[in-house]
């Protein structure tokens, strides 16, 4: 009978202490989704004319904050094909504003665009579809440390080092992020990124990828709005010489209540040793309207212009939402 | 029918003057911006506590180097409407997608949402990193030995 008690009581104590420590972890849990669909209607040069209802991943976004200077994020993807993809997993410690460690799976710190709106969430992007550069290689498993405030100016930076998107387990690629906000909301940032992909990686030769970025941005949620980024990408190796690529994209848009007129323009030039090869040029009109702070429906006109391929023009809805 | 009407029209008058009623009980009196009383800022100004709510130049207390951590009531009322208007300048929307931006972006922590005032002052009492709004007629003589008062509006 003793040891019933003795058991019993050691069950309501274990219990207890498990209950205590479970609401403490879903105390310091938030969890978020964001979902998305749209219509996109297509004509290209030969009056091919194709409409399609589309459907977006679910995105599942789980923050704690674990201790005062440990928090964690993971944010599944549930796509449409049924996979479930780890988008994100991030563990990050923070010793002070000034200096902060993160390890895991992170965003790559390149451009401003790329480190403010994501890709999942469309319903905080301000247009449709992201700009094209900040959609590949976009992601890296790597540490990054970073710091954000520093003086009047709020000058922040942040070094990434990871191992690239290339399979290579012997060359590690770096990203660093400079960056300033001396007004309110307006920000200013200078990036880059540089890896060498070794011979029998992805070619039979070493590559070197260096890619620089210009960027500034101006997001108050109130009035006028724009981002912008100059990107020149260089790909070098022994056998082809040097390919270079700009990318020029621009965001503008000014907010009336509910309602944001906006337009992005986008320009890639490729130059193969100092010869102009092609060129794309993306022009888009849009309409947004907020519903609520986590709904918004974004209408877009879009017309693309590539030498080498046939001109398009896109109409796309789509609706966002988050919970 | 005309009995309908006229229920409908009392239903609509009584609705009326009870907002009305709200608006015009709380317009009056003040509200206090408060943190944990071993934190070291001293008096705030309305622009500087929009900063620190929104973690904007500081992530962490200077001095204590604890987390900040904004707290606020759960759903719309005159307290909510007041803080954010007069010190944030900012909508409801526009707070809620902020800080879910900032989730986002950096797994930082939403703000803490609250039924009442006095569950938030015991947060504040408890919580060294803590920032809230609260009417200030909330705060009873015991809790004012708790917390301390940075700005006052």
């Amino acid at each position: 009978m003793r040891k019933e008690i003795y058991f019993f009581t050691l069950s309501l104590l274990v219990s207890c202490f498990q209950q205590g420590k479970s609401q403490t972890v879903l105390d310091n849990t938030q969890i978020r989704f964001f979902a998305d669909a749209g219509f996109a209607a297509v004509r290209d040069s030969t009056q091919k004319f194709g409409n399609t209802f589309q459907y977006g991943n679910i995105e599942m976004l789980l923050t704690a904050q674990v201790t005062d200077k440990i928090s964690v994020l993971a944010e599944p993807v549930f796509s449409t094909n049924g996979v479930v993809l780890l988008n994100r997993a991030m563990l990050k410690y923070s010793f002070n504003d000034y200096f902060n460690l993160s390890a895991g799976k992170l965003y790559v710190p390149f451009g401003l665009w790329n480190n403010t709106f994501y890709h999942y969430a469309r319903v905080l992007t301000p247009t449709v579809d992201n700009p094209l550069l900040t959609t590949s290689a976009s992601r890296d498993v790597g540490v990054q440390l970073s710091g954000d405030n520093i003086t009047r100016a709020r000058l922040g930076y942040k070094l990434m080092v990871g191992n690239g998107n290339y399979g290579s387990t012997s060359s590690k690629a770096i990203t660093y992020n400079v960056f300033a906000e001396p007004v309110d909301n307006l920000k200013v940032a200078f990036s880059g990124h540089h890896q060498k992909i070794p011979a029998g990686t992805v070619a039979p030769f070493d590559i070197s990828l260096n890619f620089i970025d210009v960027s500034a941005m101006y997001m108050s949620g109130k009035g006028f709005e724009f981002s912008t980024d100059y990107i020149r990408v260089n790909q070098s190796n022994d056998f082809t010489g040097t390919t270079t690529q700009d990318l020029f994209f621009f965001y503008g848009g000014y907010k009336i209540k509910r309602f944001t007129p906006y337009t992005n323009f986008s320009n890639f030039i490729f130059v193969n040793d100092d010869v102009d090869t092609g060129g794309t040029n993306n022009v888009t009109l849009g309409l947004r309207y907020n519903f609520s702070a986590l709904s918004v429906l974004k209408f877009e006109a879009l017309a693309l212009e590539a030498d080498d391929f046939k001109k398009i023009n896109q109409v796309k809805i789509l609706w966002a939402i988050g919970f | 029918m005309k009995k309908i009407s006229t229920l409908f029209v009392f239903l609509l008058i009584s609705v009326l003057l009870t907002s009305f009623g709200i608006e015009t009980n709380v317009a009056g009196e003040s509200m206090v911006v408060i943190v944990h009383k071993d934190n070291p800022v001293a008096k705030l100004t309305a622009s500087e506590v929009k900063l620190y709510y929104l973690r904007k130049i500081k992530k962490r207390w200077p001095g204590i180097n604890k987390n900040i951590r904004p707290a606020g009531r759960k759903s719309k009322c005159v307290e909510q409407d007041a803080f954010y208007a007069q010190v944030l300048g900012m909508t409801i929307d526009e707070v809620e997608q902020y800080f879910a931006t900032k989730q986002l972006q950096n797994a930082e922590r939403p703000y803490d949402k609250f039924l009442s005032d006095a569950d938030i002052i015991r947060f504040v009492e408890e919580e060294p990193g803590a920032i809230a709004y609260v009417n200030a007629q909330s705060l009873t003589e015991e809790a004012k030995q708790k917390v301390k008062i940075v700005l006052t509006w």
